[in-house]
Order: C-alpha cells, then structure tokens, then sequence
C-alpha cells in the first residue's frame, strides 16, 4: 500500500467522522451559528466524496462510515457543540497535513487547501488559532 | 512524486561556479559534503533559506506596523510570536549566517516604541541571511489600513509557501502546508478580529 493511499484513506475516515460530528454540531449549536455548522458539514460531505474518488484512483477500497461515532466529549448545549466543531477540524487538520506528506502533484495541493479550510474554520469556532495547524508534534507548545 | 527537477535547475542558476558541487554531491543535507563544499547548498537548503527570507520579510512588516502603530501591540503581538517560530521552523538547519552579513538579532521581543526602526539586516536567529532584504513599505498613519495591510501580507506570504510545495521534500512539504494555513488564520484574525 503507497504512502498516498494510506494516508488517503485515514483522511476519508477523519471526514466520515466529521460528517457524522457535524450532525451533532447542528443539532445543538444553536440559531446562531447554525447556517455556519451547515455549511461546514456540507463542505466535509464534499471533501468526503472527493477522497472517495481519490481512493479508488490509487487502487484502494474505500473505508466506509461507522454508523456512530464515539465523541470526544458530551454536548449537551452550545458551548460544547461549538467546541466538538473546532476539535472535528483540528482533526481534520492533523489527518490532512500528513497527506501533504505522502502525496505530491494536485493530491498535495488538495490536501493543503482542505488543511487551510480546516485551520480556518477551526479559529473561527474557537476563536483563537495556533502557531502550526495540523502539526500536533508541535501543538504542545502552543 | 517530487518535482525536484525544476528546483534543481534554479539552484544551479543561483549558485553559479558552485553548480559542479550540486550535482556531484549534495542533494541531501550530508555534513561531509558541507565540510569538503562549503559554498555550496543542497537543494533543500535554498529552498530552506528562501521560505525563512518569505516570513522573515512579513516579520519586518509586524515589527513596522509595531513601531508606528504601539496602541496594536495587545493585538499584534501573539500573532508575531507565530511569525517568529515560523521563521525558525522554516530556516536551514544548523544554519549561520554567511561571512559578511551583520550577526543576526534577538527577534523574540517586538520592537517597543523608543526602539530604533528595525533595519532591514537578516532577521531571524540564528540567522538564514538574507542577501538582498526588502524594503518594507512605509505603514499607513491609519491603524486600521495597517492591519488590513498586514492582513494582505499575510495572504500573499501563504500563498508563497504554497506555490513552494510542488517541489518541497515530503517532511517539508507537511511543515510549509502549515504554516501557509497558519497565516490564513492570521489573515482571519486580522480582517474579522476587528469587529
């Protein structure tokens, strides 16, 4: 199995996660920021259709979805959800920046544009950023 | 996988006399090879030097905004702190300045107001030298055109990380994604932070 294809298929599973996540993140986000959860779940939905095709053009097959997810916390109300949606795209961040790593040619640059998106949307939910998006080696100093 | 051709070819432009060298031995950062060429840069290393000159030139225009606009330190300064580990993630390793540049200056504190403008020298520690520093445009007298300003900066300097990734190795390739998406981030925090 490539580089690209492994790490290919861990970012499609991180999406099935975040699709699944921002299910819960609409639910429970609240008026306000509900047309921004939607767009982000339909923008993860996307990502996830694409790397499906990505997937199978390196020759793999496809991790399909988990009918539930485990959360990393309980969301009980808006605060919570808001930070499920930041948690949901630093994860996002992490599996993306190590397909820039294994991939090169558009692959990587697509992976560098949904490693953007993903640091973006997670300083909007959280409010602050960090020094260096997706690298968690270096989150512990943040 | 990796486009190192195009790469080479322009280090091989760049370093002239010393092209024999790069093509002989160091396209992998070996010591013996630095030790025995000393002049010469693998490729990685001009890559290295020049994504460290791209945030060092943002970090000047931070320190400028800084120097003419203090009322935006609160604002400003936790985003240049990034720069700055930007700049070291980037640089060489175990790089020095190069004979003849000034000794590189302590960039972990921002300038305060009685400092003296910041000079266009090599910017970070220990210093990638910067072998031609731009000039950092005069700072709008308006606070707010300043930030947009940087905000733009920011955008421009992402983008030029990004534009380097086609021919970047694997592990540099993942560290410059990074820090392109980081100053996205800032960009962000500087546009809609203001509201």
């Amino acid at each position: 199995m490539s580089d690209a294809l492994a790490a290919a298929q861990a970012a499609l599973a991180a999406e099935h996660a975040a699709v699944y996540g921002y299910g819960v993140v609409g639910g429970r986000v609240g008026e306000a920021r509900r047309a921004e959860a939607v767009a982000a779940y339909a923008s993860h939905r996307a990502r996830r259709d694409a790397l499906e095709r990505t997937v199978r053009d390196l020759g793999g097959k496809p991790p399909a979805a988990q009918a539930a997810y485990a959360l990393p916390f309980a969301v009980p109300d808006t605060a919570a959800a808001v930070r499920l949606a930041a948690v949901l795209e630093d994860r996002v961040a992490g599996v993306y920046s190590d397909l820039v790593r294994a991939a090169g040619g558009p692959l990587r640059h697509d992976a560098a544009a949904a490693l953007r998106e993903a640091a973006v949307r997670s300083v909007r939910w959280r409010g602050t950023g960090v020094a260096f998006p997706g690298l968690a080696e270096r989150a512990a100093a943040q | 996988m990796e486009r190192t051709g195009t790469t080479r070819r322009r280090a091989l432009l760049a370093t002239g006399a010393a092209a024999a060298a790069v093509l002989t031995g160091c396209s992998r950062d070996e010591p013996g090879a630095r030790r025995a060429t000393p002049r010469s840069e693998s490729v990685e290393t001009v890559l290295r030097r020049r994504s460290a000159e791209l945030s060092g030139a943002l970090l000047l225009r931070y320190d400028a905004v800084l120097t003419a606009h203090p009322a935006l330190a609160a604002r400003l300064t936790p985003l240049r702190a990034e720069v700055v580990r930007h700049v070291e993630a980037l640089a060489p390793t175990g790089s020095r300045p190069r004979p003849g540049t000034p000794p590189a200056r302590s960039v972990s504190r921002p300038p305060s107001p009685s400092s003296p403008a910041p000079s266009a020298s090599g910017p970070a520690r220990p210093g990638p030298s910067v072998a031609a520093s731009p000039a950092v445009p005069p700072v709008p007298a308006d606070a707010g055109a300043a930030v947009r300003e940087l905000a733009a900066a920011e955008r421009t300097t992402a983008d030029g990380h990004t534009a380097a990734l086609s021919g970047a190795p694997p592990e540099y390739a993942r560290l410059l994604a990074s820090v392109a998406a980081a100053g996205a981030v800032h960009a962000y925090l500087l546009t809609e932070g203001s509201r």
